[in-house]
């Protein structure tokens, strides 16, 4: 068993036993689960629980992987259904958030503009910050659908036929949607265009 | 009309998709830009261990289960236990043709007749390795007084 040896191999290997596979999977794939899952549910509380019960589902349908099926796609369907889930439970029972708008209109900011903070906003470093926390907005804001194929492509560099298996949806819904998911950010990050260019 | 005005839009939303997935728009990149400057979070320890236990307990219920003779035939196909089997049969086999030879070195409990020309009479040796006793048939006999004539 070396590093190179493909996810699905290694996943062979832990359905005839040999945990050893089954850890190698988790050092490979835990950090991109976790930063995916992350970002779409944008808190990391529920990322942590979420990317513990992915595994745990992984670990439990074990047995029922096919060999023919991509690992990645499988990992990435639970994953992505976890989030869903959350996403609309949460929907239900909503929380203030630090990154909500304090009012109903747009004006009105949010908690982390509330928050005192003793950076000075002149140095780039400042800027940097607020151009992150305003992508962060920004993807939070987009759609369901739209976030989690931006999140694939973009975090995971997924192909396009990819997405659309995980999806469930034809390949060609997708690339409409990462082309709205792109369009909403751009206006969302247009004043920000000029320093966004020169950014490192 | 429904089908091919669906099919349509889809071959619209197409070719949109394709125009997003050149996205070689200076802002689209500007945008990347921004994205590739956020750090990857990495994910904490603290359920890696619960994780690693319960894969430890469902590999062990995924290994194959083999029967008692094929466990067996698998310990037996082992280096260490071959070679013992190898040196028991070689030791085992040696004794075996020693003893066989001293049998058919010993003589016959019938073999009781007189010695044939040349034999020594009293060559044979026991199996203990003191000369056998010889039978009385073949001891010599005693001297007597030689009559007068």
């Amino acid at each position: 068993m070396t590093t190179d040896t493909a996810d699905e191999d290694l996943m062979g290997q832990y359905q005839r036993g040999e945990v050893r596979a089954f850890e190698v999977l988790l050092s490979r794939h835990r950090k991109p689960v976790y930063n995916f899952i992350l970002r779409f549910v944008g808190d990391r509380e529920t990322a942590e629980d979420l990317l513990q019960e992915a595994f745990m589902r992984v670990i439990k349908g074990a047995e029922a992987y096919k060999r023919h099926a991509k690992f990645t796609t499988w990992l990435y369907t639970i994953a992505r259904n976890l989030c869903v889930d959350q996403t609309r439970r949460r929907k239900h029972r909503k929380h203030a958030s630090l990154d909500a708008p304090l009012d109903a209109s747009d004006e009105s900011g949010t908690l982390l503009d509330v928050i005192p903070s003793n950076e000075m906003a002149s140095d780039r470093k400042s800027v940097n910050k607020q151009l992150h926390q305003t992508m962060h907005r920004a993807i939070e804001a987009l759609s369901e659908e739209q976030r989690e194929v931006f999140l694939m492509r973009e975090l995971l560099d997924m192909p396009f036929r990819q997405i659309a298996d995980v999806v469930g949806v034809p390949e060609n819904t997708v690339k409409s949607r990462m082309r709205y998911a792109l369009e909403k950010l751009r206006l969302e990050l247009d004043e920000y265009k000029d320093v966004a260019k020169v950014a490192p | 009309v429904t089908e091919r005005s669906g099919a349509r839009d889809e071959r619209a939303a197409g070719e949109a998709g394709d125009a997003a997935a050149r996205d070689d728009d200076l802002r689209v990149r500007a945008l990347r830009a921004v994205w590739s400057t956020m750090r990857d979070h990495d994910p904490p320890d603290s359920g890696l261990g619960a994780l690693l236990a319960a894969a430890r307990v469902k590999a062990e219920s995924m290994q194959p289960r083999t029967s008692r003779w094929r466990r067996l035939a698998a310990v037996l196909r082992r280096p260490p236990v071959l070679a013992f089997a190898t040196v028991v049969v070689l030791i085992g086999g040696g004794v075996l043709v020693s003893q066989r030879i001293e049998v058919s070195r010993s003589p016959r409990p019938h073999d009781t007749g007189p010695p044939r020309s040349g034999e020594p009479v009293g060559s044979s040796i026991s199996s203990e390795g003191r000369p056998a006793a010889q039978p009385a048939a073949l001891a010599p006999a005693p001297a007597r007084p030689r009559a007068r004539p």
